[in-house]
């Protein structure tokens, strides 16, 4: 069996080598589109506020195997065609970023208007404002959030098996049923969880970062 | 000498400052008194700029100031009533914060000077502490530094010894009297008259529905 497992290793873990780019990627494209799209959802300005909640309720209305299939096979009827991975990604970073512009909004409103009022008496103006005392302030506040999010994402990341990319869960599931052996996904099991307990850990350590104050 | 000239303030239909006059002299001590919903806190807020006014104009040594306009900082100073220090800050950086990104100060200098400011309230041992960690008092005093950094030229309280344990109260009322030693305008909005008493150089009564007296204390 140890046999076995080592022989499978190698596609496992070039599947893992997979599944952590798209991972890795999504984060640095979403968090910061989400970051930009929760300011415009907190701007004044009606029309940009409507088309922001449009979009929001899009990414979050639709599953996000679909906005893949679309990405891939639908965008193509319109003259737009993306390779495989860059679909992946496009996908991916549009669905998350609407979940995370959420996230951002509720944490921005969450910090306290005195602090805006404090700042705004001692001559701050209001991009210093946002970025010394309400952006650090919201990310103690958002990140338990994004934390859960940033575990989906491991896991939803499989998803892109759909257009045919090589992630982990697809190595295991080829192995499996070549092998006609559950072991394969076993080690799927195993390798996703180490994962997110790498990343669960990585967060408890941000978050204990932040309980310098209160 | 700061003045406001006929101000005017509703909301929601309500008149609440009706052709509000009042001066305060250069280093002296103007206390605003009156039952709550007199307009005491719409009158702070209009001073330092976090609302405008319907009407009137306010003065400072003859000339017209606009509370809003803070491009060098502002020149009036506030103490809020809850103090709302920067929780994610040090003392000594919610001292320094506006002094560098206001007056665009050295970092180095802004430092000297707020530690300088620690000191002189009794705060040194705090410097590196979060404002989590401090007592109301202390807080209280934090506050005062980071609003005197900016150098105003009048410092205004609300409400300042309403978040404090009674035994503070003696405290505060003495830090007010040495601010005003060193020659500090200070305007001061509370509810308590004996605290007023003890402080003021001049007493404002705020009555309900813009009625105003003035009394030398």
């Amino acid at each position: 069996m140890i046999d076995y497992s080592l022989s499978i290793l190698p596609a496992l873990l070039s599947g893992a080598q997979m599944t952590l780019a798209v991972f890795g990627l999504t984060i640095i494209g979403a968090i910061p589109l989400g970051l930009l799209l929760s300011l415009g959802l907190l701007a004044k300005f009606k029309p940009l506020h409507y088309l922001l909640d449009l979009y929001v309720w899009l990414m979050r209305g639709t599953p996000l195997l679909l906005q893949l299939i679309f990405v891939f096979y639908g965008l193509p009827v319109v003259g737009i065609v993306f390779n495989r991975f860059d679909a992946a990604l496009i996908a991916f970073i549009l669905n998350y970023a609407a979940y995370f512009a959420e996230i951002f909004r509720g944490g921005f409103q969450a910090v306290d208007n005195g602090q805006i009022e404090a700042a705004e008496v001692l001559g701050l103006t209001y991009p210093q404002t946002i970025a010394k005392i309400i952006v650090p302030q919201t990310v103690k506040i958002v990140l338990p959030s994004v934390g859960n999010e940033v575990i989906n994402l491991i896991k939803d990341s499989s998803l892109v098996y759909v257009i045919g990319i090589g992630d982990l869960l697809r190595a295991g599931n080829v192995a499996s049923a070549r092998d006609v052996n559950l072991l394969p996904l076993l080690l799927v099991g195993i390798i996703y969880l180490l994962l997110t307990a790498i990343c669960t850990w990585a967060l408890r350590r941000l978050e204990r970062y932040y309980r310098y104050y209160r | 000498m700061f003045q406001l000239e006929n101000i005017n303030q509703s909301f929601k239909g309500r008149q609440i400052l009706n052709d509000l006059n009042l001066s305060v002299e250069s280093g002296s001590i103007l206390a605003i008194v009156g039952p709550s919903g007199a307009g005491k806190s719409t009158l702070l807020r209009l001073m330092s700029g976090l609302d405008q006014p319907d009407s009137g104009r306010f003065i400072i040594d003859g000339q017209p100031y606009e509370p809003s306009n803070r491009e060098q900082g502002a020149r009036i100073g506030v103490v809020f009533q809850d103090f709302r220090l920067f929780p994610h800050l040090s003392v000594l950086e919610n001292v320094t914060l506006a002094p560098i990104m206001v007056k665009k100060q050295p970092a180095k200098k802004a430092k000297a000077d707020g530690a300088k400011l620690l000191q002189q309230l009794g705060l040194s041992a705090q410097a590196t502490a979060y404002p989590f960690q401090l007592s109301g008092g202390q807080r209280q005093r934090v506050a005062i530094a980071r609003a005197l950094a900016m150098q105003p030229e009048i410092l205004c309280y609300d409400e300042p010894t309403s978040a404090l344990d009674p035994s503070l109260v003696a405290s505060v009322a003495q830090l007010i009297l040495d601010l005003k030693q060193q020659g500090m305008t200070q305007i001061v909005v509370t509810h308590d008259i004996q605290f007023a008493n003890q402080i003021a150089d001049q007493i404002f009564e705020l009555q309900p529905n813009g009625v105003q007296q003035n009394d030398e204390a």
